[in-house]
């Protein structure tokens, strides 16, 4: 469940090529982080891995199947997004947005059943959105916005949950809360969890692969320790660090005073 | 927001369209009494037309009560729900509260198709149909048709080059329309009164011809109600839903465009249901569509046939333009809206 | 020091230059006034060789002078033209309108545009020695082809039919067709006076007049037009005489339910009317009582309408105009 295989994935912009031969395979249990420098792919990659952009056939297999085969409904009953902005206009309470994740499941002719108002019940229990549930969802902070979004992705029981910088506009205690909701959802509902993150320091807090991507290939794939290194990171984004050390294992990564 | 007891509002809503559409019908310009009214319009409902006797009344009187008076108030009706529903759509499919029926061209279309047919003078029917009619709505398809083939690249349709290819031909065909009144000067009242919109010339016949399509497109609309609502959280999250976006907007703005269409070529250019009907309501029940469809199926009815009663009275025996009267009522109404509810919005 | 110099030189003789330019010019204004006084005095002497050949007033009250009788005539409106060639003067006649369809031989005389849009550069090109205008035509197009050095007669009438002989009249000053307008009027007085007698004995009968209906809107004859009291004096109770500017409500007309209906005929109209909603249920169109007059007959100022009028009574009283 949740076997990712990607063999030379490619995406050109017009003349400019922005992911080059990529190749990789992910497994269930992993919460794997993809972090690069602006322009370095990241984005495009997640966006074909969701099938927002075309694809070619024998690129990406979700178990063993071309994803390319599988019909729009069932490809959302088994990977879910979460993207980076929640521009949603319209005052839909919680419950009624995260309801929507269950589209994918949801017979026309029978509408919802019960075991889609549980499920949308246990998810918002799960997020902490129980208070909230019929709230308009234009009242709510930032913070509060990014759960209900994680919670409709939730809603649809993936195999697989895919994240665009979720915490980039959260302030630190919101951010910290996310990371580690979406942590504990890996271990506990066992799906992959795949999240773009400019913050290195979550990354090697909280997942355990990492993905560094430069110029639209892979620069290093492995366990967050072992890619956020003072090199890499000085290859990749130019910019010189330290990494510290604590609690026997944990890293950290810090800006040099000079 | 409307969300308890929301059968129950419905039918009581219905009901009120009802009784409106029967005190409409005893309004207008000849010399009917209420009473009177009320009693033709009785002779012809099922069960309490045998407790009524309609003998000794003037030909006339029934003849205009029901043949001009209903037909036309029932039109006026269907027009409404064509243009508010095509209007929940639009504005649904373009995510913007300020989209109307009119911006693929449809109005500059069928205004484009009925002068052609009035400056040739063609004016024979067919099937009941006037060519003006025909032509308008030919040329209101035929619009659509071209806008969105300018905008389509390789099967898709974004959205703002739907919207900028719309507004482009609808400036191109206003400005032919022009030069064809220039070089025709003695039809330009005709053109002039046609684009302006009216329903006064109703009849049963043109109340069958456009119940069926407005029926089945209401219908198609609100059988993906659900789809529009995820449609709005945006067309990637709604791909990733499932939904096909691509194919749901096509469908839909399809539809939308021949129910419009269709009303326009039998009613003229009619403003503003399309555009504050849908947003009214919205404001009202909220976004969701399973809600705000039989909500603005009535009101854009009620409004309309308000609409028309006015236009038939108001400046007794002239006939104000229906579409003057949507106008002159919509826009202070929908500022009071926007007043109402400027809290909430921002 | 020099430039002071050379300035003051330069004023002083541009001074003496003036005063003689001054002396000149004087000069030359005193034997020019002298030259004119010789003229007019001549002029005393010889009246008849310089008196004008009309002095025309117009409908605007304009005093137009015409040095000669005008050889070239444009019309800038179809009764104008009709009225020219019932008078025989199509040979003067160098210029109509687009719409100026009667006769058929007005196709072959050069058009100027339409009744609003004259095209200013055409007129000039064909030189007349007067432009009729009538109703339509623009102020502003009068004031243009004056400075362009070109008469234009405003020729307006009241809308009845001393209006009309009026017209004829003046159109027949230009054209020096006096004697013909003469005949023309009274034919025209003797049908109408025709007319007025067959219906003095009959009974009057309601009447509705169609100009428009369905989706162009339901408009007619109403009391303030002279059509609407053309139905009138052709023995015709004018089911829409109270109403005014030409529009009129389907509701009211059902309750009318007129005798006799009249539309402008043209073949789309008359069958249009018969399967129209409302309208076909009138006992008129039922009982085909129903009859279709010439629109241009009916509505032009001109030497036809007497015949329109002719029309119209024999739609509402067929009986009496058995021939």
């Amino acid at each position: 469940m949740g076997q990712i295989s990607i063999n030379n994935l490619n995406h050109s912009y017009g003349q400019t090529q922005v992911l080059k031969n990529i190749s990789i395979d992910f497994k269930d249990d992993k919460f794997i982080t993809v972090v690069g420098p602006n322009g370095s792919g990241k984005t495009t990659f997640v966006k074909k891995l969701l099938r927002n952009y075309s694809l070619n056939k024998k690129t990406i297999y979700l178990d063993q199947k071309d994803i390319v085969t599988y019909s729009s409904k069932n490809y959302a009953t088994k990977v879910a997004a979460v993207p980076q902005n929640t521009d949603i206009r319209y005052d839909f309470t919680v419950k009624e947005i995260v309801l929507m994740g269950r589209t994918p499941y949801v017979d026309r002719f029978k509408g919802e059943t019960s075991n889609d108002y549980a499920i949308v019940n246990r998810v918002l229990e799960e997020t902490d959105l129980l208070p909230l549930k019929d709230r308009s969802f234009l009242t709510l902070s930032g913070g509060e916005k990014q759960r209900v979004i994680i919670a409709r992705a939730l809603a649809q029981e993936p195999e697989v949950l895919i994240l665009d910088e979720p915490i980039n506009h959260l302030d630190i205690s919101h951010k910290v809360k996310i990371m580690k909701l979406i942590k504990r959802l890996s271990v506990e509902k066992e799906i992959v969890v795949i999240t773009i993150l400019h913050d290195l320091n979550f990354s090697l807090k909280y997942s355990n692969q990492c993905i560094l991507l430069k110029d639209g290939e892979i620069y290093n794939n492995g366990h967050p320790n072992d890619v956020l290194t003072k090199k890499n990171i000085s290859d990749v984004y130019n910019v010189n660090v330290e990494i510290l050390e604590y609690n026997n294992q944990e890293k950290l990564i810090v800006l040099p005073i000079s | 927001m409307i969300t308890k007891n929301n059968g129950k509002i419905i039918g009581l809503y219905t009901v009120i369209l009802f009784v409106i559409i029967i005190f409409a019908s005893t309004i207008g310009v000849a010399d009917i009494r209420f009473n009177d009214a009320l009693k033709i319009i009785s002779s012809r409902i099922p069960f309490i037309k045998q407790f009524v006797n309609i003998e000794q009344m003037k030909t006339s009187s029934i003849l205009i009560v029901l043949n001009i008076r209903l037909p036309r108030i029932i039109l006026a009706g269907i027009v409404g729900i064509a243009l508010a529903t095509s209007g929940v759509v639009f504005q649904a499919i373009f995510k913007n509260p300020m989209a109307d029926p009119y911006i693929l061209g449809i109005s500059s279309g069928a205004a484009f198709g009925a002068t052609l047919v009035i400056i040739f003078g063609i004016s024979f029917s067919f099937l009941g149909l006037s060519m003006i009619s025909i032509g308008a709505f030919l040329g209101a398809m035929g619009t659509t048709f071209l806008v969105y083939n300018i905008a389509r690249l390789n099967n898709r349709t974004p959205v703002i080059t739907l919207l900028l290819s719309g507004i482009a031909i609808s400036f191109f065909l206003s400005a032919f329309i022009n030069l064809l009144m220039t070089m025709n000067n003695d039809q330009v009242e005709k053109i002039v009164f046609w684009t302006m919109g009216s329903v006064s010339s109703a009849s049963w016949k043109s109340v069958a011809i456009s119940i069926i399509p407005v029926v089945s497109g209401v219908s198609i609309f609100v059988f993906f109600s659900k789809e529009l609502n995820v449609i709005l959280m945006g067309e990637e999250t709604a791909q990733n839903l499932g939904i096909d976006v691509e194919t749901i907007r096509k469908l839909l703005l399809g539809v939308a465009s021949i129910v419009s269409a269709a009303v326009v070529a039998v009613s003229g250019i009619i403003g503003f249901v399309g555009l504050i009907v849908p947003h009214a309501m919205r404001m009202i029940v909220g976004p969701d569509h399973k809600r705000l469809f039989p909500y603005t199926i009535i009101s854009g009815a009620i409004f309309m046939i308000i609409a028309d009663t006015i236009s038939r009275i108001a400046l007794n025996p002239t006939e104000i333009p229906i579409g003057v009267i949507t106008s002159l009522i919509g826009a202070p109404y929908f500022i009071f809206l926007l007043v109402k509810n400027k809290k909430i919005l921002s | 020091m020099l430039k002071k110099f050379f300035v003051l030189f330069l004023v002083f003789a541009l001074g003496v230059g003036l005063i003689g330019c001054a002396d000149e010019i004087s000069e030359t204004a005193e034997e020019t006034a002298k030259a004119t006084e010789e003229v007019i005095e001549s002029d005393t002497s010889e009246p008849e060789e310089d008196e004008p050949y009309l002095v025309f007033t117009d409908s605007n009250g304009r005093e137009i002078v015409f040095e000669e009788a005008p050889e070239r005539i444009i019309s800038t409106a179809p009764n104008v033209t009709e009225t020219m060639f019932a008078l025989g003067a199509e040979d003067k006649l160098v210029g109509r309108t687009d719409y100026c369809n009667y006769p058929e031989e007005a196709s072959s005389i050069n058009s100027i545009g339409s009744l609003t849009e004259v095209n200013i550069e055409k007129i000039t090109e064909l030189e007349p020695d007067v432009v009729i205008a009538a109703s339509f035509f623009d102020e502003e197009n009068i004031k243009k082809l004056e400075e362009l050095g070109i008469k234009v007669a405003v020729v307006i009438s009241q809308e009845n039919f001393e209006g009309v002989y009026e017209n004829i009249g003046n159109i027949a000053l230009l054209a020096n067709k006096e004697e013909k307008a003469k005949e023309i009027i009274k034919e025209m007085q003797d049908k109408v006076n025709y007319v007025k007698e067959s219906v003095a004995s009959q009974e009057v009968k309601s009447v509705y007049y169609v100009i428009g209906h369905g989706e162009y809107g339901d408009y007619t004859a109403t009391g303030d037009t002279f059509i609407g009291k053309m139905l009138a004096i052709a023995g015709g109770e004018n089911v829409a005489k109270d109403a005014t500017g030409w529009k009129f409500s389907l509701e009211k007309l059902i309750e009318a339910d007129p005798a006799v209906v009249i539309a402008e005929s043209d073949e789309s109209t008359m069958k249009g009317l018969e399967e129209a909603n409302g309208y076909k249920d009138l006992t008129a169109i039922k009982k085909g009582n129903f009859y279709g007059v010439d629109k241009d007959m009916v509505s032009r100022m001109g030497p036809r309408l007497a015949d329109g009028l002719l029309q119209i009574a024999k739609a509402i009283h067929p009986e009496v105009f058995e021939e």
